[in-house]
């Protein structure tokens, strides 16, 4: 089962929305190869954005996001969170941080839960943490938490970070499979043959 | 294939797209020796001189006298290829060619009909990896299939003229990229992804 998480800042300060979808589908997923995705928005975005996630899971794993992200104006960020389960969001203050940054500077990065809570943010930042939770009746997980506003743009995830060896091996392995029979040959090299 | 060949094919739009399936576009085989070609002032005016390059002289024995300046191959040199004009579907995805003013990916399609019968029936059944069968459409495009050995890049000047005949529908774009995927990876594309290619 593939979980989307979409993730949206409106217009208003402060409001967020969250709207998971599924898609059907059973995909292997071995949670300890699993780390922390982060998505960020860029420095140059001012106005509403969307930022949006992917998250694999099979029927016993839950998606988990968290969401910190920086108020204009305020030296303050809110730790939003939220998982697949349909259970809701929480929302939670943070820090006091005063930093005189106006980019975004810890683009690219990975962190850890802990990590991220001990850095200074700067923007909006989603990161997706898998934990094991009680399947659903269904097989099929759909909440949306709270209806978005304004989206504008669209923000993938990590299309500017460089992906190690390790994580193109895996990408490539959970979207596909090893062909089980062969190229079967042609008796001519259609090279030899007019191409009109 | 289950799809019908109406879901298979739509008109083109205004805009260059992936998919899009035209007539006349240069296929480029470069086969050795390697020549690079260079202008010449003869009496019988300027041509083009030809210079073989030799990968290996040492071992090949044969050292032929190089152009005027030597090879240039780190810079780029005008070189003898082999070329083929016929139908190409443009692979190069839209994003790309709304960015990219230089480079465009064709790939050769060839009609299935000059192949020994035997032969056309493993194409259609895509059962070699090398090609994707594409179906006839009226009279626009006979039973034909892309050969993803033979991908050319190209100017996009070279797609100004040629005939745009026909393009693929989104769904039909996703047979050919999970095709294509196979032919690069020998791997399956699983059906989740296969929705997300577009």
């Amino acid at each position: 089962m593939e979980l989307q998480t979409t993730l949206s800042r409106s217009s208003n300060l402060g409001e967020y929305s969250a709207l998971i979808s599924t898609m059907t589908s059973g995909v292997e997923y071995d949670l300890q190869e699993r780390t922390l995705q982060f998505i960020h928005a860029p420095a140059h975005i001012t106005s509403p954005y969307w930022i949006t996630a992917n998250a694999l899971a099979n029927s016993t794993v839950g998606s988990r996001f968290i969401v910190l992200r920086r108020i204009d104006n305020y030296e303050e960020y809110r730790l939003c969170e939220g998982d697949t389960s349909g259970l809701g969001m929480s929302f939670a203050s943070l820090f006091n941080h005063s930093s005189g940054e106006a980019t975004e500077t810890h683009i690219h990065t990975r962190h850890n839960f802990s990590g991220l809570l001990y850095r200074p943010p700067r923007s909006l930042e989603i990161q997706l943490i898998f934990e094991l939770f009680a399947p659903p009746d269904s097989n099929r997980i759909s909440a949306q938490v709270i209806q978005e506003q304004d989206e504008q743009e669209t923000i993938r995830a990590d299309t500017n970070r460089s992906l190690s060896f390790g994580e193109l091996l895996y990408a490539l392995d959970r979207i596909s499979h090893p062909i089980e029979v062969e190229s079967i040959p042609l008796s001519v090299d259609p090279d030899d043959y007019p191409v009109v | 294939m289950s799809m019908k060949p109406n879901e298979f094919y739509r008109d083109v739009d205004p805009l260059w797209c992936q998919g899009d399936i035209i007539r006349q576009v240069p296929h480029i085989h470069l086969k050795p020796p390697l020549r690079a070609l260079r202008k010449e002032t003869t009496k019988f005016g300027e041509r083009l001189a030809p210079f073989e390059y030799q990968f290996d002289a040492e071992e090949g024995g044969l050292v032929r006298t190089p152009p005027p300046g030597g090879f240039k191959f780190s810079t780029g040199e005008q070189v003898e290829a082999f070329c083929q004009l016929a139908l190409g579907m443009v692979l190069t995805d839209g994003c790309e060619i709304d960015k990219d003013e230089r480079h465009r990916q064709v790939a050769l399609i060839r009609p299935l009909s000059p192949l020994p019968s035997q032969d056309q029936q493993t194409i259609r059944e895509n059962l070699n990896f090398s090609y994707c069968y594409l179906p006839a459409y009226s009279d626009i495009i006979a039973e034909s299939y892309v050969d993803f050995r033979r991908i050319t890049t190209l100017h996009p000047n070279y797609l100004r003229f040629p005939d745009r005949i026909i393009s693929l529908t989104d769904e039909a774009l996703k047979y050919v990229k999970t095709q294509f995927i196979r032919y690069v990876t020998r791997r399956v594309l699983n059906p989740e992804a296969i929705d997300q290619l577009l």
